[in-house]
């Protein structure tokens, strides 16, 4: 493994602000796996430094194990991260809307200039985030409807479902994106709640990126199977909406099966207590998403139950 | 006449009410639909406050002056509510920006609805004037920002303001998620002013705003006064003479050019200096001769903050 320096900046205030990558092995296939490209995504972060644990440990005792390169960016927004913020600190933009970056532009379209010269080359690219930061998902694998051929490569997590996104004016900056503008197969790893981490949806993961690597042929090793991925599109969503704003108090967590008229959560008064509203799954489905907040405005999507 | 556009409820059951005042001939009440109707628009950023004095202002002539309305003037000082009373630029609790939500969704998300919101409730206007105050990070002089795809109909209206200045930029720039975007594609010629600097309020730049506005009200019909305000002839810029001017450095930075007068090419707009080590770490300096319509405010900057823009004016 060697630890590499990728960006990095001086800030005003004297100290070094840096994002650091692993690399380990050399040649092709070459994969990327980037997290905490917001300084909130600590579960999404700490899927991928247990990765570069394992891979550590793993390659001291197993020379033969990596069969290409693999680069793991655990964390770009070092910055947001220190002191507990999504964006950027110092003008609240977000990384993940900077990219392809500019070399004569702001201070974060530098940053993301830098760092996608270093992950432009890749023969894949693993993008591990969130989709929402008030939502909370189960494990599931993700990529734009315009990286339709790299089906194959997604349903290599395992996860239980390939979400396939439309994207929109404002996703022309992410790096998923510009990965595959770049022709890298671009997939995205989404699973749990920002500023939060979920040891066993962690492991998980982790280990979805072990059988994918795995599978792509940059990694020897038995990883053992795990889904067949069902392909979902937004419109296999049904949207669950709350009426009442006040306390939200969910029962039901993301990738739970439920059935139709299954009672999902509720929403109390903030101030008396008393039941407003019992919201109930239209539908047999899967719980994809919910609510991740315990204050809720009026009608917000509380849940989204995934139907195929 | 305090009339109520939106509510916002709250977690805690308490509700927020968007509200706008309006202004109207005596004697017109119920027969709005016969008047045209100028909205102007402020606060979509809540630490944007420069807005919120030209607000005061102009009502407070509107006051003094019933008999000369002849049209509907509708005032709106805060359209993000919360984040001003917080001095957050963005929605607080969704962190989102307000002016890249629209045109919004009723079913969205609460900054969604307000955007859609926003939108019905100045549909309808001929004219909007929607009010910016840069950020805390940048001054700018009072200007007017168009796109070139609505220059013919938004110029001749932008020189009736009273600014130093109108930038016409590319349309390929134009972000399409603003409210001001918004209202141009649905026929409200919307013109957006920057003046000023976040967290602040510059009466100065708000007092010559204030007699473009008359001026422009009393020009498009919305106002019959004997003499209104004269108003200033302004630099007016297509984007190739417009310079960005970044820092190549973090540190402190200390201006060394007026804000809004002219500068040389070459002359000296700032140093960023280290205050840890006594050194100057980068000289700044203009690229060309011409306007500084933009300085630095907030002295701290990374490398790569814009520090200040620069027209370039010929002879």
């Amino acid at each position: 493994m060697v630890r590499e320096i990728l960006v990095q900046m001086t800030s005003p205030a004297g100290y070094p602000i840096r994002v650091v990558g692993f690399r380990f092995g050399e040649g092709r296939p070459k994969v990327a796996i980037v997290g905490g490209l917001r300084g909130d995504e600590v579960h999404q972060s700490y899927v991928v430094a247990r990765l570069c644990a394992f891979l550590r440990r793993e390659a001291e005792r197993n020379h033969g194990m990596i069969q290409g390169e693999i680069l793991l960016v655990p964390l770009v927004n070092t910055f947001g991260f220190n002191v507990g913020y999504r964006f950027w600190p110092p003008d609240a933009t977000d990384i993940d809307r900077m990219f392809p970056g500019f070399r004569f532009g702001e201070t974060t379209q530098i940053l993301a200039h830098s760092l996608f010269e270093k992950l432009k080359d890749a023969d894949f690219g693993v993008h591990v985030t969130s989709l929402d930061p008030r939502q909370e998902h189960m494990a599931l694998t993700t990529m734009y409807r315009s990286g339709l051929g790299n089906i194959e490569a997604g349903s290599h997590f395992g996860t239980h479902f390939l979400y396939v996104k439309d994207p929109k004016p404002f996703d022309t900056g992410s790096l998923l994106y510009n990965w595959q503008v770049w022709d890298v197969c671009a997939l995205g790893l989404v699973g749990g709640k920002p500023s939060d981490i979920q040891q066993d949806l962690a492991l998980e993961q982790t280990t979805a990126i072990l059988r994918f690597l795995s599978k792509v042929g940059v990694l020897k090793l038995r990883v053992p199977e795990r889904f067949s991925p069902v392909l979902l599109e937004e419109a296999d969503l049904l949207l669950i909406r709350n009426g009442h704003p006040g306390l939200f108090l969910p029962l039901k967590a993301p990738g739970c099966g439920v059935f139709e008229g299954e009672t999902l959560g509720w929403v109390r008064d903030t101030l008396t207590g008393e039941p407003l509203e019992e919201l109930q799954s239209p539908a047999l489905g899967t719980v994809f998403f919910r609510y991740a907040r315990p204050a809720i405005f009026e009608e917000e999507v509380a849940f989204g139950v995934a139907t195929r | 006449m305090l009339e109520t556009w939106f509510t916002l409820n709250l977690p805690t059951r308490e509700a927020v009410a968007l509200q706008r005042q309006r202004f109207f001939p005596e004697g017109m009440e119920g027969s709005f639909n016969r008047l045209k109707r100028l909205s102007l628009l402020s606060g979509i950023h809540g630490d944007e406050l420069e807005g919120l004095y030209v607000c005061y202002r102009l009502a407070s002539f509107l006051k003094e002056n019933p008999r000369a309305i002849r049209g509907v003037i509708d005032i709106y000082p805060s359209l993000n509510p919360l984040g001003v009373n917080m001095t957050r630029r963005f929605v607080p609790f969704f962190e989102v920006d307000l002016n890249r939500m629209f045109p919004g969704d009723s079913f969205g998300s609460l900054p969604e609805k307000m955007a859609h919101a926003t939108v019905h409730a100045v549909s309808g206007s001929s004219i909007a004037v929607d009010l910016h105050a840069s950020n805390i990070f940048l001054k700018e002089i009072p200007q007017v920002r168009i796109d070139e795809g609505n220059a013919s109909k938004l110029l001749p209206l932008a020189k009736l303001l009273n600014v130093d200045f109108v930038w016409v930029y590319p349309s390929v720039t134009v972000l399409r998620s603003t409210l001001a975007h918004t209202l141009n594609a649905i026929g409200v010629r919307t013109l957006v002013v920057e003046m000023g600097v976040g967290l602040r309020v510059t009466p100065i730049f708000g007092d010559q705003l204030v007699s473009g506005l008359i001026h422009l009200m009393a020009h498009e019909g919305f106002l019959s006064l004997d003499s209104p305000p004269e108003v200033r002839e302004p630099i007016v810029s297509i984007n190739e003479q417009v310079y960005f001017i970044n820092a190549g450095c973090s540190g402190l930075f200390i201006p060394g050019a007026d804000h809004g007068g002219r500068i040389g090419k070459e002359e000296v707009i700032g140093q960023i200096v280290s205050p840890f080590t006594g050194e100057g770490l980068e000289t700044l300096r203009s690229p060309a001769d011409g306007l500084l319509f933009t300085l630095r405010a907030y002295p701290i900057v990374f490398e790569g903050s814009l520090v200040a823009r620069v027209c370039a004016l010929e002879g």
